[in-house]
């Protein structure tokens, strides 16, 4: 027989451990409150680089060409009945300066393409922004980016104190490796301006242009959501997660009795809990994906917690143990499960802790809120969850057996197996089988 | 269900999933980027394009005719002798048995043909690779780069505006023509940046959904999404527009440049300028008829239009009637006046919408346009209608990404799937021993049927879906975990293999339909949830669920059952401490 770990042992530790953490979120939360990301409050964020153009490219063909800027290669692709159609990439691997690059930008046949600042920059520093397109022209020069040391300073501070007077709850801090000079802008729209879109935007594009000079600055993003959308946003989320609780709570009681699918709802709006609480603690920047990681948590603890309960109620039926006695059928069933349960978790947790290692921004944010959220529903599957079926059964069973004594015909055997049957219980060997009843003269 | 029937359903699934797969792998695999480039254009690019090369063909063909009727016939046109041949058949002539360049020119009939056949097969090669691209899965602004706006229409000002104009209609019904006319404003003015694919496309009652993906030029397609269409009147120059036509036939490829600009001014007079004629063709999409070249001076602006219907004439035909205001209406006689038996162009956002001649003077300010069909009045009332309904339209949403940072996503997705299915499948290699290759293969196949529904149903792959596929590996194998435990466990009760398989599979079955229904129940929430990214992730997640619910009972299952019958396994390898 498998060694069966007495979890009924922790269950009042684990939910004070539980309450304690929950309370101290919630109290964060109320001193703190969440950081609201774009979703969900209004405004303009976009993500400025302070950079000047590198390299200037113009195409004077009789085609067409596109360019695309990536991470380590510029690809130009040129198309048109009069010329001959083909991809050409420059990878930044074989041309690591800026020199290089132009040298082989301008073999291509039609692509005229100048340096503008120094020839030395390492051509893996070159980016491109998002309003210039991504078509070559014989009039206007297409810019490709690359940071270099500004005249005046580029701090958050004085970026902030650019933007400041056309908007005062304007927030800006910096992002990525600091000698990139990349900043998030964050203008907020409180409902006044219903052009805000386009005033945001114009209005920074001037501060910048006037403080740093024309085409001295580079928007790599630019994220735009109106009061009234981020608004409805909010109430939608409430929804959906009630709606969600409730579906599961509903398909939880047509499978199990109501009193198991109570334990197992109770653990997930624990699980929901905490994470609040690390949102409200982290201060991690709450966007609609982060919304997703709660739902996901939400599918996957109960997901745990009904595999234990399908094997607890079909221990229930098991003839040979004490079905009456909910901890060892409990105890029992979360043994039977741990190593499911533990395995179940790590694989899991190999696939988000490699979404955590790979990815950046928002993702990353994601991938540690399912961490923590995995953690905190095995957690809750084994000790919360069993610790409310356990505290609702034993209440049922108390009542229980006092009818059972009732009904009995000898006054002193019934108050004799009550006493014994608590006596036992409160044991709850592993090995107990049927209750023995020793006959009063043995004793 | 006996063990050959499900064999052959896996099959069947399998092959069914590389049906679905082939159109994306044919796309972003076997298209080069110049290729994928032309077939994301606009249809009127690639007609353009076909056009040209056709030409260049033809021309090369009659240069090679006119230096030596003998040569040889240039690969390119060696697809087209079967049709040369068909044409010698009907023509009652003997089909040559070499074929060199007279040859083949004598094979067609007129050089127009020949011109028009080599220009379908171009035009049917770049919408086959747009076939592949529109059934393929598509790549997420987030991982392709592009821009998403969600524009509001404000429908309560238009309705105000409309009730000057009194034409008499309900408010259901105004409401939905003002929506269709401001996304078809919005199709046109997005099309003329050439841009690829971009979806637009009605959003609940008032808003529009705009997406283009690739990179675009952000400011100026936000400022255009605001800003008001030109309509204007303007005097059509007759006989320049027969010289250029001509010109334009001669160099269909070197009359504009890739601004759509002309190289050579000359062609035509100082004070005009070339638009092209649209028509609206049977899917209602604009087709180009030809260029007109009209006065770059406007005769009057749309600005003076107060209404516009249609209605029939004297002999019941369709004719357009509309009124113009005060001032409009001398602007207007001053100019008929001056020019009866003229052309006029009706020109919208520099798209020629209608070429009318003026027959006589008109003073009332009261204009009749005849000569169409009822499809064609009742598209002209509705460019007409712009002047003055105009539906306000406010910025709600919108995101811009820079391509590179899209492809920064991509590799990051891709790293994360590949550590993410090493780990756990060194893992399960590791602690179920041979067992773990039944979980390895079945994860690898769930990503194969993972992407195939996508493909299958065109959806979206974003960094979030790719998120929900890493997970959905990490709960699929709980499946595989569940059934090996039990397994395991009616192992060591001294079942032999076939019944430990056997009952494990059968007693499992709910256990895993109950957790992974919970989970599709979360998903599918989840998907009603905004739209784009956390859609990717729902979807992927609930397709994730369906394919893992797939692969652990049915493949794996079958896997088991062939090493027992056709292997005659008779123990089990599926970790330590079993005995057998």
């Amino acid at each position: 027989m498998k060694r069966v770990v007495r979890f009924d042992k922790f269950f009042i530790p684990a939910v004070v451990i539980s309450v304690v953490a929950i309370t101290a979120g919630l109290i964060t939360f109320a001193m703190r409150g969440f950081n609201l990301g774009l979703d969900f409050s209004a405004g303009l964020i976009e993500e400025v680089r302070i950079a000047s153009p590198a390299i200037n490219v113009k195409y004077t063909g009789s085609g067409n060409a596109a360019i695309e800027v990536a991470q380590n290669e510029i690809v130009v692709i040129l198309t048109g009945a009069t010329i001959e159609n083909a991809s050409h990439q420059i990878s930044f691997d074989e041309n690591k300066t800026v020199s290089s690059v132009v040298d082989a930008l301008n073999k291509i046949e039609g692509i005229t393409a100048e340096t503008v600042s120094s020839g030395d920059v390492e051509s893996s520093r070159l980016f491109a922004d998002v309003n210039s397109g991504s078509t070559l022209s014989g009039s206007r020069d297409f810019p490709i980016y690359t940071t270099t040391k500004t005249e005046k300073p580029a701090t958050v501070d004085s970026i902030r104190g650019l933007l400041e007077a056309d908007f005062p709850g304007v927030a800006v801090k910096q992002v990525g490796e600091p000698a990139q000079l990349t900043f998030q802008v964050k203008i907020p729209d409180d409902g006044t301006d219903p052009a805000i879109s386009e005033t945001a935007r114009t209005k920074t594009a001037a501060a910048l242009t006037k403080e740093f000079g024309e085409g001295n600055f580079a928007i790599t993003k630019a994220d735009f959501i109106g009061a009234q959308f981020s608004q409805s946003l909010i109430t939608q989320v409430f929804i959906l997660i009630l709606l969600t609780l409730v579906l599961i709570w509903l398909y939880a009681t047509i499978r199990f009795k109501w009193e198991y699918a109570l334990g197992a709802i109770v653990a997930i709006i624990h699980d929901v809990l905490i994470m609040i609480s690390f949102l409200a603690w982290s201060q991690i920047e709450v966007v609609s994906i982060i919304i997703a990681a709660i739902l996901t948590i939400l599918g996957y603890s109960i997901n745990d917690t009904i595999v234990v309960l399908d094997r607890v109620r079909e221990n229930s039926k098991n003839p040979n143990l004490d079905r009456h006695d909910i901890k060892t059928v409990m105890n029992l069933s979360q043994s039977e499960m741990l190593t499911r349960t533990i395995i179940t978790t790590m694989t899991t947790m190999f696939a988000v802790l490699s979404l955590f290692i790979f990815t950046t921004g928002s993702m990353k944010d994601f991938a540690l809120l399912l961490m923590v959220g995995m953690i905190s529903g095995a957690y809750s599957t084994i000790f919360i969850s069993s610790a409310v079926i356990v505290a609702v059964r034993g209440r049922k069973e108390k009542k229980g057996s006092a009818v059972v004594a009732k009904s009995d015909s000898s006054k002193k055997k019934a108050s004799k197996k009550a006493k014994d049957s608590e006596a036992d219980s409160s044991h709850g060997d592993s090995s107990n089988t049927i209750n023995v009843e020793t006959p009063s003269q043995w004793k | 269900m006996s063990k050959r029937f499900r064999f052959l359903i896996v099959l069947t699934v399998l092959a069914l999933c590389f049906l679905f797969l082939w159109p994306s792998i044919s796309w972003y695999v076997r298209t080069p980027k110049e290729m994928q480039q032309l077939a994301l254009s606009s249809l009127e690019h690639i007609k353009d394009y076909s056009l040209a090369m056709a030409h260049a063909d033809v021309s090369q063909l009659k240069e090679l005719a006119r230096s030596d009727m003998n040569g040889d016939l240039p690969e390119k046109f060696l697809p087209f002798i079967d049709s040369a041949k068909k044409n010698r058949k009907d023509m009652g002539d003997e089909i040559p048995s070499q074929w060199n360049v007279g040859e083949f020119i004598k094979s067609f009939p007129s050089e127009f043909e020949l011109q028009a056949e080599i220009e379908g097969s171009y035009r049917d090669e770049i919408l086959k690779a747009k076939n592949y691209y529109s059934n393929s899965a598509k790549l997420g602004l987030d991982l392709s780069g592009g821009m998403s706006v969600v524009v509001k229409a404000d429908l309560e000002a238009a309705a105000l505006a409309q009730k000057e104009a009194a034409t008499g209609q309900s408010d259901a019904e105004f409401r939905a023509l003002a929506m269709e006319q401001a996304i078809e404003n919005l199709s046109e003015r997005v099309d003329k940046f050439g841009l690829s694919e971009p979806v637009i496309r009605k959003q609940g009652e008032d808003r529009i959904y705009i997406e283009i993906p690739g990179a675009a030029q952000a400011d100026r397609i936000s400022s255009m999404i605001m800003g008001k269409g030109l309509l204007n009147f303007r005097l059509v120059d007759s006989e320049a527009t027969e010289k250029f036509a001509d010109y334009y036939n001669d160099n269909p490829a070197t009359t504009f440049n890739s601004e759509g600009e002309l190289i050579d001014t000359s062609v035509i007079p100082e004070d005009c300028e070339a638009l092209g004629y649209y028509v609206k063709d049977d899917y209602g999409l604009d087709e180009r008829r030809g260029y007109l070249v009209v006065k770059k001076e406007v005769a009057l602006d749309g600005k003076h239009i107060k209404s516009a219907e249609v209605g029939s004439d004297r002999n019941g035909k369709p004719q357009v009637n509309f009124i113009l205001d005060g001032e409009g209406a001398e602007i207007f006689a001053d100019f008929t006046s001056a020019n009866v038996g003229k052309n006029l162009a009706i020109v919208s956002d520099d798209k020629i919408k209608s070429n009318a001649t003026i027959r006589t003077p008109i003073t009332g300010g009261q204009v009749a346009i005849d000569g169409f069909s009822l499809d064609e009045a009742q598209n002209l009332q509705k460019v007409l209608q712009t002047a003055w309904l105009n539906v306000p339209l406010s910025i709600e949403s919108q995101q811009v990404i820079g391509a590179s940072l899209g492809e920064q996503a991509i590799s990051q997705g891709i790293r994360a799937i590949e550590f993410g299915l090493l780990a756990v499948m060194i893992f399960m290699l590791l602690w179920y021993h041979g067992a773990g290759i039944n979980a390895v293969v079945a994860q690898i196949l769930n990503l194969y049927m993972m992407f195939s529904i996508l493909s299958a149903f065109n959806l979206t792959l974003t960094l979030p879906s790719i998120a929900g596929m890493i997970l959905t590996i990490g709960m699929a194998v709980d499946a595989n975990v569940i059934i090996f435990e039990r397994i395991k466990e009616e192992l060591r009760l001294g079942k032999d293999r076939a019944s430990a398989i056997y009952s494990s599979f059968k007693n499992a079955f709910w256990t895993i339909m109950d957790s992974n229904i919970t989970t599709f129940i979360a998903a599918m929430f989840l998907s009603q949830l905004g739209s784009g990214p956390i859609q990717g992730f729902a979807v992927s997640l609930a397709i994730g669920v369906i394919s893992s619910v797939f692969t652990a009972l049915f493949v794996s299952h079958l896997m088991f059952d062939f090493n027992t019958d056709v292997l005659k396994r008779k123990k089990m390898s599926i970790g330590w401490g079993i005995k057998q």
